[in-house]
């Protein structure tokens, strides 16, 4: 009979408002930011704006070898490399290279010295990312990863233009605290991991963000 | 006290000057305890909302939100009163009051207590069903004359709607008016017990289930909020309406679930009666865990078509609100 059926699936709605109802009483998830932020290992699969990752040998370096293969995947241009000039060759080479060249030897400056490898200038403009990761992807010394940066917020455009050379030269500082070159700007050891860690990071972002502008004006 | 001719008496009445005192005192009571209602219900309802989905809901605003709606009303209050250039501007006006207005009649006959009671009259049950029906008026009336589509839309709907769920509504009713053969409201108060078994819901259980639905239809509350459904018609009846204009609407919703809600508690539930210390409390507290469920309801369930609506209403609730009704004479004759 379709009528007891009909009458039999009225039991779906009380288990509707069962459902509801546990929900009424259960624990709200809300973090009332700014008052307070939620703890750094719950923002490890947030994809925020990319940073770049140090080398193993110093995490205050990039591993970047300047080849600009994220500068052509990167859809919105918003990642600008400048490599750095490649160093003087020093008296020895340049002496070696004379030497070589009298042998007959063709040997040019590059290969005593090699073509720069070093990025100088690695400027990031957040506010043109649109997080599609290419960059990661293509990067083929997995030198450019996706940052946890959840708190990242500012009423100023030029907050967003983020030099990442600096960033991870702060949060290298943040790793090696023994390091003797460790950045002035490095926070101290003590902070990192604490609640406030989040938020002070993105506030650094900020102060970043005015430097930049400043020297940019 | 001597008698007087009041308005009344063009009906063929007189009233007694302390009747009309009382009356005056009544409807100024009914004003702010709508009004309070309002603000609060508002409140609840948000709040409602935000736990059943797991949010927190105004927060900011005092101590959990709490004067969130200090800020809300004076908002509304002071919005600049906005009529669309082709509206008819008498009839467009006249809506919100229409919908208003006759809500506040409809707690005259409402008995709070033997004390609390604006206006015992033998036909209370009537008086209460005859003025809800205006709401209907208000909701024509504001779709009409607004000059937009998606209004006349809701409109059509909430007429539809309200014209059909009033039916098994008056019938679930008069099951009740049938078994206690009167319409006073007092009186069907009086002839229910204290204790929980006394009450009508466990004589008329399917009298209440059909009254129960039909108030989601004539209060257009979700599910059946048909002629808002601010998802598909962008408000409905009320889109053009800013201000106080939509204030008026929505004050206009939440009192007359209020209202419906403490009906439910006075005919099924025993009114202002309960197991110890009979009073005005009981009453209160039968209504608002009947909002409170009528608020869940809404957050539980999704909207649903407008045929879903009609089928549910022609097919099944009017026929068994027919059913009962005939069984109840049946019994009420042979017993």
């Amino acid at each position: 009979m379709k009528i007891f059926k009909h009458i039999a699936d009225l039991w779906s709605l009380v288990v509707g408002l069962l459902i509801t109802g546990k929900y009424f009483f259960c624990k709200k998830p809300t973090v009332y930011y700014p008052r307070q932020v939620i703890e750094p290992e719950r923002t490890r699969d947030f994809r925020g704006p990319i940073e770049l990752v140090g080398t193993d040998a110093d995490p205050r370096l990039p591993r970047c070898i300047g080849c600009m293969l994220c500068v052509q995947a990167c859809p919105n241009n918003c990642i600008r490399i400048e490599k750095a000039k490649p160093a003087k060759p020093t008296p020895e080479e340049i002496q070696a290279m004379k030497e070589a060249a009298e042998r007959g030897e063709k040997a040019g400056r590059a290969a005593a010295s090699g073509a720069s490898k070093v990025p100088a200038v690695w400027d990031y403009d957040y506010s043109l990312c649109c997080l599609c990761g290419a960059c990661v992807e293509t990067c083929p010394v997995k030198s450019i990863a996706f940052s946890h940066e959840i708190y990242l917020a500012s009423q100023n455009r030029e907050d967003f233009h983020l030099d990442l050379l600096a960033r991870l030269r702060r949060k290298g500082g943040q790793l090696c605290s023994g390091c003797p070159n460790s950045d002035s700007q490095g926070r101290q050891p003590g902070q990192a991991g604490t609640k406030q860690a989040a938020a002070q990071t993105a506030r650094d972002e900020r102060a970043t963000g005015k430097n930049n502008a400043e020297a940019r004006g | 006290m001597t008698e007087i001719d009041a308005p009344l008496a063009i009906v063929g009445m007189t009233v007694s000057m302390d009747e009309l005192i009382r009356l005056g005192i009544a409807f100024a009571a009914i004003i702010m305890f709508v009004a309070a209602n309002a603000m609060g219900l508002v409140y609840a309802e948000r709040k409602i909302a935000a736990f059943i989905q797991r949010r927190p809901g105004p927060y900011e605003v005092g101590p959990h939100g709490i004067l969130q709606i200090f800020c809300d009303v004076p908002k509304l209050l002071s919005k600049q009163l906005l009529r669309p250039s082709h509206a008819d501007p008498f009839l467009f006006w006249l809506a919100p009051v229409l919908a208003m207005l006759p809500i506040l009649v409809l707690f005259l006959p409402l008995p709070f207590s033997p004390l609390l009671t604006g206006w015992n009259p033998d036909l209370g049950l009537l008086l209460i069903l005859a003025f809800s029906g205006v709401h209907v008026l208000s909701v024509l009336l504001a779709g009409w004359s607004s000059n937009n589509k998606y209004s006349l839309y809701g409109a059509a709907r909430g007429v539809a709607q309200n014209v059909a769920y009033e039916i098994p509504l008056l019938m679930a009713v008069l099951a009740i008016a049938f078994q206690h053969g009167t319409l006073s409201l007092s009186s069907i108060v009086d002839s229910q017990g204290s204790m929980p078994w006394q009450w009508n819901i466990f004589t008329q259980p399917l009298a209440f289930c059909i009254y129960w639905v039909s108030v989601f239809g004539e209060t257009n509350r979700t599910p059946f909020d048909l002629a808002e459904t601010e998802s598909e018609l962008t408000g409905g009846f009320h889109t053009e309406y800013s201000g106080m204009g939509f204030g008026l609407f929505f004050m206009a919703e939440y009192a007359s679930m209020v209202v419906v809600c403490a009906v439910a508690a006075t005919l099924f539930l025993g009114g202002w009666k309960g197991p110890f210390y009979d009073g005005v409390w009981w009453l209160l507290a039968k209504t608002y865990a009947l909002l409170f469920l009528m608020m869940w309801v809404r957050w539980t369930y999704p909207r649903i078509r407008i045929d879903q609506l009609l089928t549910m209403n022609w097919k099944w609730l009017i026929p068994l609100a027919t059913l009962n009704l005939i069984g109840t004479v049946v019994l009420m004759k042979v017993l």
